[in-house]
C-alpha cells in the first residue's frame, strides 16, 4: 500500500469510528429512556442484553481503535493527576442499568488516592475489564482499589466458574508478546489493557495486567498495575 | 454496593441545578436534543441549543450560561477548539463557568487540540446521563473550591494566588494537583526560583512527572540558561514523549543556541503529535526559512494561514508571510501545474489581506510591499515598481508617518524593485539608530549582510561549511574555491568575505605574493562596504585590512 493511501485509510477509520461512536450515542440513549419506562420483566430483561451487546460493540470499537492508533504510533497518551476511584465509579455509572437489570452485585473497596495515569485509557481498560467480570460473574464483582510499593493495584474479581487453564496460558502468551493461535475478542481485549498498562511508567517501573483465577471466590480475577 | 454511586443524581441535584443555565451545541440535531434532555432530566430548565460556533458566542453575548456543552464538531466554519479560544477572548466566560468539549474524536490531531486549548472537561460520546451527571458534579464541586484561586489566576494576580495555593495543598485540599501545577506558573511569573526548584523536586523525589520536569526547564529558560534547559527538556521527553508544550520550549531554546537544524526537527516532532495549533506552526514556519527550508516553511505557512482563518489567530503577518514564502519558493517546485496553483494561493492571499483588513492603512501599506515583492520574485518588474509606487503613496499618507517596525519590509521591498541604493540608505541608518530594538537592528543588518533568498542562504553556509572544513586541513586552494563559490550566492556576507581574504592570506604566506591572489582580497573588502563599526565581524574586517597594507602595501 502506498503513503498516500495508508493516510486516507487513517482518516476512514477515524470518522467512521466517530460516526460509529455517534450512533451507538443514540442506541444507548433510546435504550436508557425505554429502559426506564418498561415495568415487564420480559421486556427489561430484553431491552438490557440488547443493550449487554451494545456496550460490548462500543467496547469492542474502542479496543480495536485503540490498538490501531498504538501501532501506527499516533495514540493520544496525556498523563494527569487524577482520582481513579472517581474513573471507576465512572465506569460503574455508564454500566448502571445493565448492572441493575442483570441484578449483579458490586462491591467496592476503595482507597480514594489521587494517582498519575492518563485518565481516558485508564478509563477505556476499565470498562473493557468491568465488561468482562459481567460477562462471567455469577452475581457478584469485587473491585479493589489499593496502594502497594509498585504502585497503584486495581483488582476486578468475579464469583463465575473461573478461567481454564487454557485461557490463562492465552492470556501468558499474550502479554509475554508471543503469537496467539486463536485470535478473538477476549485477547485484543486484553492485549490493549496489556498495552495501556505499559504506557504508564515511573522509575523504570512499567504498569502490568494479570490474569488468574481468584482462589477465595473461585471466579475470574484481573489485576492491573499502574507505577 | 455503595447505593448512593448507582442514584439517580438528578433527584439529590435538581435544586442545586434548577436555576442554573445551560448550552448545548452539535451538529446533530438529534445529539443535541438527547443531551438536552438529559440535562434536563438532572434538574437544569434552561437549556438552549445551537449547531453552530457563531451560534454560540450569539447566544454568549446575549445571555450568561453557567454551563456549555460543546461538540468539536459544528455547523459554519469554527470548530469547539475555536468557539472556546474566541469566548476566552472576548471575555464571555467566567473563570467558574463550566465549558466541556464534548467529541466522538479519536484522531491525535484533534484531541491533542483540544486538550491543548484547555477545556474544563473533554468527554468523549458516547455517554450516559448517569456519567453526565457525576462529571457535572465533579466540575461545580471543583470550580467551587478554585473559584477564588481561579478568578486570581485569570487576573494574573500572582502575589494573592501564591498563599491560596500552598493554603489548599497544606490543607491536603483535593485539588492539590491542580495548585502545584499553578503554583509553578506563579512561582516562575514572581521570579521564585528556588521555591519552584523546591516544589519540583520534592515532587519528583516521588515520581516521574511531566509538569514539575517542565518548570525546572521553563525555570531554566527564564534564568537564560538555555543549555540546562535543553538537557531538562530532553529528559522530559524521553520519559514522557507527548509533552507537546516541551517540545515548543525545546525548541525555543536550541533556536536562542543558533542550532536552528535541530530546532526545526524538534517542531517538525510536534507538528506529528498536535498539528492544529497556529502558535506552532507559525514558529516552524519561521525556523525553517531562517534554515534555508523554504518547502517545510511554505507547509507551515500555509497550515499557519488556514487555522487562522475564523479563529483569534488570523493576522495580515500570516498572510505576508506566505506571500514571501511563495515568492521564494515557487521557482523550485518543478511540475508548472504546483507551481500555478502556488501562485494563485499567493495572489488569493494579497485578495484576502485587502478584504479582511480594509480598513487598516498600515495593512495595506504592507500588503502593497507584499505585492510588489511577489512580482519582483516573478520577473514582473514593472509591475512590482507599480506596487511599490502604491505602497509609496499609501505611506505618504500614513497620518503618524512610517511605523518604525515596517522600516526593514519597506527597504527589503525596495531593494527587491531595484532600488538598491535607497534601500541601504534607509536600512543602514535603521542598523545605526540607538532609539530602535535590537531584534529590528538585527533584522536590518542580517539584510544588509545578506540581501539573497533563503534556499541561497542555506547553499552559501553550507559551501561556507565545507571551505572552512578544508581550511582547517590547510587545504588552501579547494578552500578558496569554495568560498568563491558561496559567494556566488550570497555576495555581501562578511563572514564569508573574510574568510575568503584569509584564507588568501594564508596561502601567500606560503606562496609569496600572488597579484590575483591580493585582487581577489580587495575586491572581497570592496564587497563589505555595508560593515560599519556596530557590526560584529568589524574589527576582523579591520584587522585583515591593516594586515594588507602593512605586509602587501594595499590602500583603502
Amino acid at each position: 500500500m502506498s503513503e498516500k493511501n495508508q493516510l486516507s485509510f487513517k482518516k476512514v477509520i477515524g470518522a467512521s469510528v466517530k460516526d460509529m461512536r455517534n450512533s451507538l450515542g443514540q442506541v444507548q440513549y433510546k435504550l436508557d429512556n425505554m429502559l426506564a419506562e418498561k415495568t415487564d420483566a420480559k421486556e427489561l430483561s430484553e431491552l438490557s442484553d440488547a443493550q449487554y451487546e451494545m456496550v460490548r460493540m462500543q467496547n469492542v470499537i474502542n479496543q480495536l481503535h485503540g490498538l490501531y492508533l498504538l501501532e501506527s504510533d499516533t495514540l493520544t497518551v496525556q498523563m494527569l493527576e487524577t482520582y481513579v476511584l472517581e474513573l471507576v465509579e465512572d465506569s460503574l455509572a455508564g454500566l448502571e442499568t445493565l448492572l441493575k437489570h442483570k441484578q449483579i452485585e458490586v462491591e467496592l473497596d476503595a482507597e480514594d488516592i489521587s494517582w498519575y495515569v492518563d485518565p481516558h485509557l485508564i478509563a477505556n481498560v476499565l470498562q473493557i475489564i468491568l465488561l468482562n467480570a459481567i460477562r462471567y460473574t455469577e452475581n457478584k464483582i469485587s473491585l479493589v482499589l489499593s496502594q502497594n510499593d509498585d504502585g497503584l493495584l486495581i483488582s476486578v474479581i468475579d464469583n463465575g466458574k473461573g478461567y481454564p487453564q487454557s485461557v490463562l496460558d492465552s492470556f501468558q502468551s499474550l502479554v509475554a508478546g508471543e503469537s496467539i493461535a486463536n485470535v478473538s475478542s477476549q485477547n485484543t481485549s486484553w492485549l490493549y489493557c496489556e498495552k495501556v498498562a505499559l504506557l504508564h511508567k515511573n522509575n523504570e517501573l512499567k504498569g502490568y495486567t494479570r490474569l488468574s483465577n481468584d482462589p477465595d471466590t473461585g471466579g475470574g480475577r484481573i489485576d492491573l498495575l499502574i507505577p | 454496593m455503595d447505593r448512593a454511586l448507582f442514584q439517580n443524581k438528578a433527584a439529590q441535584n435538581s435544586s442545586v441545578y434548577s436555576g442554573l443555565q445551560a448550552l448545548v451545541a452539535d451538529e446533530f440535531e438529534n445529539s443535541r436534543v438527547s443531551i438536552r434532555q438529559m440535562l434536563q432530566g438532572l434538574g437544569i430548565q434552561h437549556v438552549d441549543q445551537t449547531s453552530s460556533g457563531k451560534g454560540i458566542i450569539d447566544s454568549c453575548r446575549s445571555r450568561h450560561y453557567d454551563i456549555i456543552l460543546c461538540d468539536f464538531r459544528l455547523t459554519g466554519n469554527k470548530n469547539g477548539q475555536q468557539v472556546l479560544e474566541e469566548l476566552r477572548q472576548l471575555s464571555l466566560l467566567k473563570p467558574t463557568n463550566i465549558f466541556i468539549i464534548v467529541s466522538a474524536e479519536t484522531s491525535r490531531d484533534v484531541v491533542m487540540g483540544i486538550m491543548e486549548s484547555q477545556p474544563d472537561e473533554y468527554l468523549s460520546k458516547p455517554f450516559t446521563q448517569a456519567v453526565l451527571a457525576r462529571r457535572l458534579e465533579r466540575q461545580f464541586h471543583q470550580s467551587q473550591a478554585l473559584s477564588k484561586m481561579k478568578g486570581l489566576l485569570s487576573k494574573k494576580q500572582y502575589v494573592e494566588l501564591i498563599p491560596e495555593c500552598v493554603n489548599h495543598i497544606n490543607q491536603e485540599g483535593r485539588y492539590s494537583p491542580w495548585c502545584k501545577r499553578t503554583l509553578v506558573d506563579a512561582y516562575l511569573e514572581t521570579g521564585k526560583f528556588s521555591m519552584l526548584e523546591n516544589l519540583c523536586q520534592t515532587e519528583l523525589a516521588v515520581r516521574d512527572l511531566d509538569w514539575a520536569l517542565l518548570g525546572l526547564a521553563k525555570m531554566e529558560a527564564k534564568k537564560n540558561n538555555p543549555q540546562a534547559a535543553i538537557a531538562m527538556l530532553e529528559k522530559l521527553l524521553r520519559l514522557f514523549p507527548q509533552t507537546i508544550s516541551a517540545y515548543d520550549l525545546l525548541a525555543e531554546c536550541l533556536e536562542k543556541s543558533g542550532r536552528l537544524d535541530e530546532a526545526q526537527s524538534i517542531l517538525s516532532d510536534a507538528i506529528k503529535i498536535s498539528p492544529r495549533i497556529h502558535k506552532r506552526q507559525k514558529h516552524m514556519a519561521n525556523v525553517s526559512m531562517a534554515n534555508g527550508d523554504p518547502q517545510a516553511a511554505l507547509k507551515a505557512s500555509q497550515q499557519t494561514v488556514r487555522l487562522g482563518i475564523n479563529s483569534i489567530h488570523e493576522n495580515p503577518d500570516d498572510y505576508i508571510q506566505l506571500i514571501d514564502i511563495v515568492s521564494e519558493s515557487a521557482d523550485s517546485v518543478e511540475s508548472s501545474v504546483d507551481r500555478k496553483r502556488l501562485l494563485s494561493e499567493a495572489s488569493q492571499a494579497l485578495t484576502v489581506i485587502s478584504k479582511r483588513f480594509a480598513n487598516d492603512d498600515t495593512v495595506k501599506f504592507r500588503k502593497s510591499l507584499a505585492e510588489s515583492r511577489f512580482l519582483a520574485s516573478q520577473g514582473q518588474q514593472r509591475e512590482a515598481e507599480k506596487a511599490l509606487e502604491s505602497a509609496k503613496q499609501i505611506a505618504s499618507e500614513l497620518v503618524d508617518g512610517l511605523p518604525q517596525d515596517l522600516v526593514v519590509e519597506y527597504g527589503k521591498t525596495l531593494y527587491g524593485a531595484g532600488e538598491h541604493e535607497q534601500a541601504e540608505i534607509m536600512l543602514a541608518s535603521l542598523v545605526d539608530d540607538q532609539t530602535i530594538s535590537d531584534d529590528l537592528k538585527q533584522q536590518a543588518a542580517d539584510f544588509l549582510d545578506e540581501p539573497v533568498s533563503s534556499s541561497a542562504k542555506a547553499k552559501a553556509k553550507e559551501l561556507n561549511k565545507e571551505g572552512l572544513s578544508c581550511y582547517s586541513k590547510k587545504d588552501y586552494v579547494v578552500a578558496i574555491k569554495e568560498f568563491k563559490t558561496a559567494l556566488e550566492y550570497s555576495p555581501r556576507h562578511p563572514g564569508l568575505n573574510l574568510n575568503l581574504v584569509q584564507t588568501c592570506l594564508k596561502l601567500m604566506e606560503t606562496n609569496g605574493k600572488e597579484s590575483h591572489m591580493l585582487a581577489e582580497c580587495t575586491e572581497a573588502l570592496q564587497r563589505l562596504r555595508h560593515v560599519t563599526p556596530s557590526h560584529k565581524q568589524y574589527k576582523r574586517l579591520i584587522a585583515l585590512k591593516e594586515y594588507l597594507t602593512k605586509h602587501y602595501k594595499v590602500a583603502f
